[in-house]
């Protein structure tokens, strides 16, 4: 410990000497000017940033000391920086919230994680990519990574808005060594510069924090490799997202579905009709606990499986066009029944007690369960219900307020 | 071993202990000479005899009609049923019930000629006093069939259990229902009749398979799906010895039998899927009583059993309790 200290302060002198104190703002990514270089912050809090930065490079952790998943009590919120754009949205957030064509401000986000808390959430997933051509990390570095909400952990953008090729939308060839060297990179900069420093509320398990994949099936070819490879080198726990629905079948995807450490589903997807969505996921997670089973018992490894519970979906607002069928609940009673049927999962079909993940912010595709705005488009009509106000936070509470 | 040896031993001195006390008729042989038999029974020969008949009374087939007097059944309790851990059997927390049935019996039919024995029961019951009324329909078939020593046998069996509003969550209850069936196939040996007196060893594997479903009853939706609890399939390897000994009044017969469950699709963790071995062991004994001796077609019949395990088939249907009492018409 004497060693390292000493070590640290060595580096952190000769790193001045070498450097000067005003290339050090620019060095560190966990502050907010990296983007601008402003170079606004004073000589005293650059080098305090740096010591920090100094010491997390010399001595990276092999277990994050953060919130357990297993002591998670309550829903998971994804929660986003996107903007407010009412064109292209199906769900209308109240203005204490979010104002039309902003992100919501750090006030905003404290008030959603206010609000989630006080509706039963028990941890914030933060929608997060660490392409510096978005600007996200700044952005939550100003809300404090969301410190409102208590424990979270990231959601990994990795389809759109990427650095990988091809950059929005579509499968990612990760066997192509321009892809997996920037899924290293993006790894590298979330475990320095958000797990690390803010590892006393990261969520994980077994001391490996929890990144999410919402679409891992769409990283291709060998996935499965790199991984392993990332594993290795940091404790990060991945969750992916879109293999349940049927076994996996090639060797590439066998693969990457092993190599996975848990699942949790972003999305019911998009039927017409929503009774028979919610009933296709009881019955695909039914399966696919089967499969990881078998899978557990072949390998050994458990792997752990998160529900998921959506209120609704409609993105007929998105522009260009996706010509996906909406999907409201023809009754209050129908969504409960979906809450119900995860709630009587959790433990056999779903792990215990964790989850479900649930939408909390994202208007374009109407599954957000944040506070809205009761408009003529979001009433509830006969047979149909959309669940405006805080008809949706009421039945999470219902069913998932654990605390 | 110790107990199969035992049980063997303590059939054969049963046997000679009831032949010994039929004085009224000459006991008939087995169709087959037994040489512990022989030593014990000496036919009346004299050279006044008639010609004999040649298929005396007692080795005509035999045909039983059971019908179950007691109305005790065990099952599986209603905690394992909200747990969702029916499936894990016995070796866990505490798991039978002795619950109370009424409504249609569940009859028995026996039918047996010497080398062959045929017996089938089933039927339809419903609780009278539990806490959830539960609805079980079950049906059971065995043959056995033997040349010289050799002994052929099957069973399979199908059980059904509904129980309406099994679970209630946070606003809605949820009926449960659980299928099973199986079946398995042995070879043996068999000594004696199987309509007098026999002593009979089984090895046999099979396969069972159990699934339990649940519906929610959600007023103002309809057409709900039943949903998947859980789906197990085990392999069945068992090991019986039973023997019968009959004379005029009464008849009794002991069976030992261990069976091993196996999970087909091996159980990661004990915890969440339950022990990939399971295992029954049991004892049971049946005593034929015929009261009357002018109306042999009135008989009763006491069932015993003890086991040593923890009941494991009841993961797939429930079964007797340890004591039943039937009203047997013999024809």
């Amino acid at each position: 410990m004497f060693k390292s200290i000493t070590a640290g302060f060595f580096v952190v002198a000769m790193s001045l000497v070498a450097m000067g104190c005003d290339s050090l703002s620019g060095y560190s990514p966990t502050s907010p000017s990296l983007a601008d270089s402003s170079g606004n912050l004073n000589e005293t809090s650059s080098i305090k940033e740096a010591v920090g930065d100094v010491a997390a490079d010399l001595e990276d952790p092999k277990t994050i000391n953060g919130v357990e998943f297993a002591t998670v009590r309550g829903w998971l919120a994804n929660i986003y920086p996107w903007e407010y754009v009412p064109e292209q949205s199906t769900v209308h957030p109240v203005s204490r919230l979010w104002n039309p064509r902003q992100q919501p401000s750090p006030f905003q986000v404290s008030e959603q994680c206010r609000q989630i808390r006080e509706f039963g959430g028990g941890a914030a997933v933060l929608e997060y990519s660490p392409n510096p051509r978005l600007g996200w990390h700044n952005y939550w570095l100003s809300t404090g990574f969301a410190n409102g909400c208590g424990p979270f952990f990231l959601l990994y953008e990795h389809i759109n808005g990427t650095r990988f090729i091809p950059v929005d939308g579509g499968p990612k060839d990760m066997s192509n060594p321009y892809n997996r060297q920037v899924f290293k990179d993006d790894i590298d900069f979330m475990f320095r510069n958000v797990i690390v420093p803010y590892q006393s509320r990261y969520v994980a398990v077994n001391g490996r924090a929890v990144i999410y994949l919402w679409s891992s099936v769409q990283m291709t070819g060998d996935f499965a490799s790199l991984l392993e490879e990332v594993k290795n080198e940091y404790p990060i726990f991945f969750i992916g997202s879109g293999e349940m629905w049927s076994a996996p079948r090639g060797a590439e995807d066998v693969a990457r579905v092993r190599a996975l450490d848990g699942f949790m589903e972003y999305t019911l997807g998009g039927r017409s009709n929503y009774l028979r969505a919610v009933q296709d996921y009881n019955r695909a997670s039914f399966s696919w606990r089967g499969y990881l089973r078998d899978l557990e018992t072949k390998t050994g490894k458990r792997h752990l499986f998160i529900p998921t519970f959506q209120a609704a979906y409609d993105d007929t607002k998105i522009i260009p066009r996706r010509n996906n069928p909406t999907m409201y609940a023809r009754s209050v009673d129908e969504v409960k029944y979906h809450a119900e049927m995860i709630r009587s999962g959790m433990g056999s079909v779903y792990d215990y007690l964790i989850g479900p993940f649930v939408v909390y912010g994202e208007l374009l595709e109407g599954a957000a369960v944040i506070e809205s705005q009761c408009l003529a488009a979001t009433m509830d009509t006969p047979g149909r219900f959309v669940g405006c106000g805080t008809a949706r936070l009421q039945i999470l509470k219902e069913y998932f307020g654990w605390r | 071993m110790k107990n199969i040896l035992w049980t063997m031993i303590m059939l054969c001195i049963f046997r000679t202990a009831s032949f010994a006390q039929t004085d009224a008729q000459p006991p008939v042989l087995p169709s087959e000479p037994i040489i512990s038999y022989t030593l014990f029974v000496q036919p009346h020969l004299t050279c006044q005899c008639l010609p004999t008949n040649p298929t005396p009374k007692e080795r005509a087939p035999i045909f039983f009609l059971d019908i179950p007097i007691s109305p005790f059944w065990d099952t599986v309790g209603a905690d394992r049923i909200k747990n969702r851990t029916i499936q894990f059997g016995g070796s866990a927390t505490p798991w039978k019930e002795t619950a109370v049935f009424g409504g249609w019996p569940v009859p028995r039919i026996i039918f047996a000629v010497s080398d062959f024995r045929a017996s089938v029961e089933g039927g339809i019951m419903k609780t009278q006093n539990a806490s959830l009324v539960r609805t079980m329909e079950q049906a059971y078939v065995t043959l056995d069939g033997a040349v010289w020593y050799v002994l052929v046998g099957a069973e399979g069996f199908f059980g059904q259990e509904q129980i309406p509003r099994a679970t209630k969550s946070v606003n809605f209850e949820a009926d449960f229902r659980r299928r099973s069936y199986g079946g398995q196939g042995w070879l043996g040996i068999k000594i004696g009749d199987f309509n007098r007196s026999f002593i009979v060893g089984r090895y046999g594997r099979g396969y069972a398979r159990t699934e339990g479903s649940t519906r929610f009853n959600v007023p103002s939706v309809d057409d709900l799906d039943r949903f998947s609890l859980y789906a197990e399939e085990f392999k069945i390897e068992s090991f019986s010895v039973e023997g019968k000994a009959r004379a005029k009044r009464i008849s009794q017969s002991v069976q030992f039998e261990r069976v091993e469950y196996q999970r087909v699709i091996p159980s990661p963790d004990p915890l969440r899927f339950g022990e990939n071995h399971l295992q029954d062991m049991r004892l049971e004994t049946e005593t034929e009583i015929t009261p009357f001796p002018r109306a042999r077609l009135l008989r009763g019949v006491v069932v015993l059993t003890k086991d040593f395990r923890n009941q494991n088939r009841l993961m797939f249907i429930n079964d007797y309790s340890s004591v039943r009492v039937f009203l047997r018409l013999a024809f």
